[in-house]
């Protein structure tokens, strides 16, 4: 049954103005032409360990890869083709880690392999958790094993699921776009998770500005379990401590996320792919990425093979412009990085290619009180900045981990000061000398 | 691994440019903001020139030249150069000379100019370090240095404090005045043959008066603010047009407002602001009692909510209050000095506190204490609680 409950919102935040027809484009298909690199760490794990040699076949979805670590992530092939070596690799979050460097292979018809039968429309939690970190499924939402954070998640109960296609910040379009195209999947697989945690609520989120996409949702939603949610799509609605404050009024402690609030957050393209694993057995080896930028001259939907050189990416998608900066995820959060050789990962949710960038020199900060006011945590960026200038030693009063680093205190800085930086470092530093335990109320 | 087999894009440069998120052009920046000032500051400037003639571009023109000279001279000796600064220091002497009536020695607007920069800006440390806000500190200090050239007697005409008069706009000579019997209005009272000017008293003063009970204006009657409103302030057209005697850009009250409602609309002047000083400024003097003289006896007593006072049908108390929130500096203060954001509290909840003190401050100095320049010396005072506010309107993390 769809519901939908009064609209809420957040004190502070940037609205974005998005285009109208945002999305609209189906998603097209990245066929790798250049060899891929498939990163064999993701996240905080240990890098998977290879079981395949230099100049070995491999067939799409073949375990290329294992985890010896209960915390680490196996690797599939995404595609047919040769291994050419086991080298390194730079990804957005991390430079050289260990790859499989795969040639594909197009002409060569191989069989898919999988990780596993279909399993049942009800599963068993342990066969779900298994599944997951069997096909190597990330959560893009706290950048964690998906199957390491259900486990965990077996000690303390999770009492809501929500799936989110609300991506508030300009350009992204990625996860909308794959609810409006598969939307039963998207139930489907959130029902499936939350039977196997048993969850008592399932939620999916959407952009209330989104009225065709809502209105198909309505009748799938028709009869299930999953309730709709319409939220405003002031940014940033997305991130898990404001999505589980907006949509359930749950105020997190400073420093904790949603997990230990009992309530698990997926993207779009997490939700598929645990779909997928359970119900095809198909390894998580591809990526639906919103790729676009002012340099962009096709900009939409792609979806990619992880291990796929930003190189590629640019190739495909063809460059209007001078390229100057090449941001993986949003203009907000995104990290810029080096050179087109950083691969695309299984929690990549963006490539932009931008012609221009901007450095404002920055001046004394002039108490205008705006990051004040638009931060969506309540902090003072401005306080926090002059506390780590100053190296203060005890920054606590000012909670820098309760910043969830959205970035908006340094979009909206008429001084053009590094607040947001000035936050993560104390974070940071705050991390090292007060763990999260002892945070609790 | 290489990429040396694909063809890489012509216009792919050899480096791409890092750096640090948001990857965006900045919402808005503190030199567009310096820039917008200056520019809605030409608006009540515009409206002085009219009023007061070429001597009102003097005084502005004599004022910005001094605070920019002297932030220059500093940032030579400091080596130094700071565009921004520059900026900054023209736009405090611009506003600074909105507060200076045209009338004045060449040497007032000069030395206010350079305090507000030398001691009200850069000795505190320049943008975003100063404490007070240096126009109002500049003004205020030639009004402590030289009271005699800027303190119109409370009880006589307001010696130099002239304007001009009908026919003689923007073009006559403030020196050419004349003092009326009866100054009824702008453009009623009738201009003695070979006068520009007018000297006749600022209805600020006359609202002192009101506050003080002096006996001419209770004019035997129980209805001090009838008389008041009826015989001696000038028609309220007049104050909301600036066609009175006062600092450059402190009388037109309807170029401020537009001003600042530019401002607010662009976003850089918080509408708590405007909307907090005028609103406790009216219910202060909605509120603030004023003195009744009986005949002939002693001190008389005090009549408290003069906005309620109704007689004969005329509403003479709302009126009352109109020609408070119109005249003087009070409108100046409001609109274009007390959103200077580092003289600010740093909350939006703050920032109210702190309007509302100032408003409700400035009518009670006007009405018992000191009779020109409230408004200044009531934002000194709030500038100087600032820091107090701030720690008590701190924003409240989520989740503590």
């Amino acid at each position: 049954m769809s519901l939908f409950r009064r609209r809420p919102s957040f004190r502070g935040g940037y609205w974005f103005a998005q285009p109208r027809d945002a999305g609209a484009e189906p998603i097209a298909d990245i066929s790798p032409t250049a060899p891929l690199a498939v990163p064999l760490a993701e996240g905080s794990g240990p890098a998977a360990s290879p079981v395949v040699e230099a100049g070995q076949a491999v067939a799409p979805g073949q375990l290329i890869a294992h985890s010896q670590d209960q915390d680490g992530l196996p690797a599939h092939a995404p595609v047919a083709g040769n291994v050419v070596e086991i080298g390194r690799v730079d990804t957005a979050n991390a430079c050289d880690v260990p790859a499989i460097v795969i040639a594909p292979d197009p002409v060569r018809r191989a069989d898919p392999q999988s990780v596993g039968p279909p399993l049942s429309d009800r599963p068993d939690p342990d066969e779900v958790i298994e599944r997951l970190s069997a096909a190597g499924v990330i959560n893009t939402v706290g950048d964690e094993p998906l199957g390491q954070q259900l486990a965990r998640a077996r000690q303390q109960p999770i009492q809501h699921v929500i799936v989110n296609s609300i991506e508030s910040q300009p350009v992204l379009v990625a996860q909308r776009r794959q609810l409006a195209e598969q939307p039963t999947n998207v139930l489907d697989a959130a029902e499936m998770i939350g039977h196997a945690i048993g969850a008592r609520r399932l939620w999916v989120t959407v952009s209330d500005a989104a009225k065709d996409l809502i209105r198909s949702l309505q009748r799938c939603c028709g009869g299930r379990p999953t309730r709709l949610a319409a939220l405003t799509p002031k940014y940033p609605q997305e991130s898990p401590v404001i999505l589980v404050h907006t949509l359930l009024g749950l105020a997190m402690p400073p420093g904790r996320n949603a997990l230990d609030a009992g309530v698990l957050v997926l993207d779009v393209g997490t939700a598929l792919a645990v779909g997928r694993a359970v119900r095809g057995g198909q390894p998580h080896t591809h990526r639906v990425l919103t790729v676009g930028g002012d340099a962009a001259e096709r900009p939409g939907c792609y979806r990619v093979a992880v291990g796929t050189s930003l190189a590629d990416v640019c190739e495909h998608v063809g460059l209007r412009g001078p390229l100057r900066r090449v941001v993986v995820g949003g203009l907000m959060t995104g990290l810029a990085v080096p050179d087109l050789n950083t691969v695309v990962t299984r929690t990549t949710s963006a490539v932009l290619f931008l012609s221009q960038s901007w450095r404002g020199r920055p001046i004394a900060c002039v108490r205008c009180g705006a990051c004040v006011e638009h931060c969506p945590v309540g902090l003072a960026p401005a306080s926090l900045l002059s506390a780590f200038e100053l190296d203060q030693a005890d920054a606590s009063d000012l909670y820098p981990e309760a910043c969830i680093e959205c970035g908006v205190c340094s979009l909206v800085c008429p001084s053009h000061l590094p607040l947001l930086l000035a936050a993560q470092r104390l974070k940071a530093r705050a991390g090292v000398r007060r763990p999260v335990e002892a945070t609790s109320p | 691994m290489s990429h040396a087999n694909q063809t890489v894009p012509s216009q792919m440069p050899a480096r791409l440019e890092v750096g640090a998120a948001p990857h965006l052009a900045p919402a808005i920046s503190y030199t567009e903001s310096i820039w917008t000032y200056i520019a809605m500051a030409c608006l009540p400037l515009g409206a002085g020139l009219v009023v007061y003639g070429l001597a009102a571009a003097r005084v502005v023109g004599l004022s910005m030249v001094a605070a920019v000279l002297t932030q220059r001279l500093i940032g030579v000796a400091k080596q130094q150069p700071g565009r921004t600064e520059i900026t900054h220091s023209a736009m405090m002497g611009l506003v600074l000379g909105l507060t200076l009536p045209a009338a004045t020695p060449w040497y007032i607007p000069v030395a206010a100019g350079a305090i507000a920069v030398a001691v009200g800006k850069v000795a505190f440390g320049g943008i975003g370090h100063y404490f007070w806000h240096p126009a109002a500190l500049g003004r205020i200090a030639v009004q402590v240095l030289f009271p005699e050239k800027l303190s119109p007697d409370l009880w006589t005409q307001g010696a130099n404090w002239p304007f001009l008069a009908r026919g003689h706009l923007l073009t006559g000579d403030l020196a050419r005045t004349c003092v009326a019997d009866h100054y009824v209005g702008w453009r009623e009272t009738p201009l003695p043959s070979g006068c520009e000017a007018w000297l006749a008293p600022r209805p600020e003063q006359i609202l002192r008066w009101l506050a003080d009970g002096r006996a001419e204006l209770t004019g035997g009657a129980d209805r001090p603010l009838l008389a008041a409103v009826r015989d001696a302030l000038p028609p309220w057209r007049d104050t909301v047009l600036g066609l009175t005697g006062g600092g450059v850009g402190e009388g037109c009250a309807v170029a401020l407002l537009v001003a600042a409602i530019y401002l607010m609309y662009r976003h850089h002047l918080r509408w708590q602001i405007v909307v907090g000083v005028l609103g406790a400024a009216a219910a202060a003097a909605a509120i603030l009692p004023i003195r009744v003289a009986p005949e002939g006896s002693g001190d008389g007593s005090w009549l408290w909510l003069p906005v309620l006072a109704w007689p004969e049908g005329l509403p003479a108390g709302p009126i009352y209050v109109l020609y408070h929130l119109t005249c003087g500096d009070l409108m100046l203060v409001a609109c274009l000095l007390a959103g200077e954001t580092v003289t600010n509290p740093i909350t939006p909840r703050g920032q109210i506190i702190f309007a509302l003190a100032l408003g409700a401050l400035t009518v009670f100095l006007r009405m018992y204490a000191v009779p020109v320049c409230a408004g200044y010396w009531a934002l000194l005072a709030m500038n100087t609680l600032v820091p107090l506010i701030d720690r008590r309107t701190q924003p409240r993390v989520l989740g503590t």
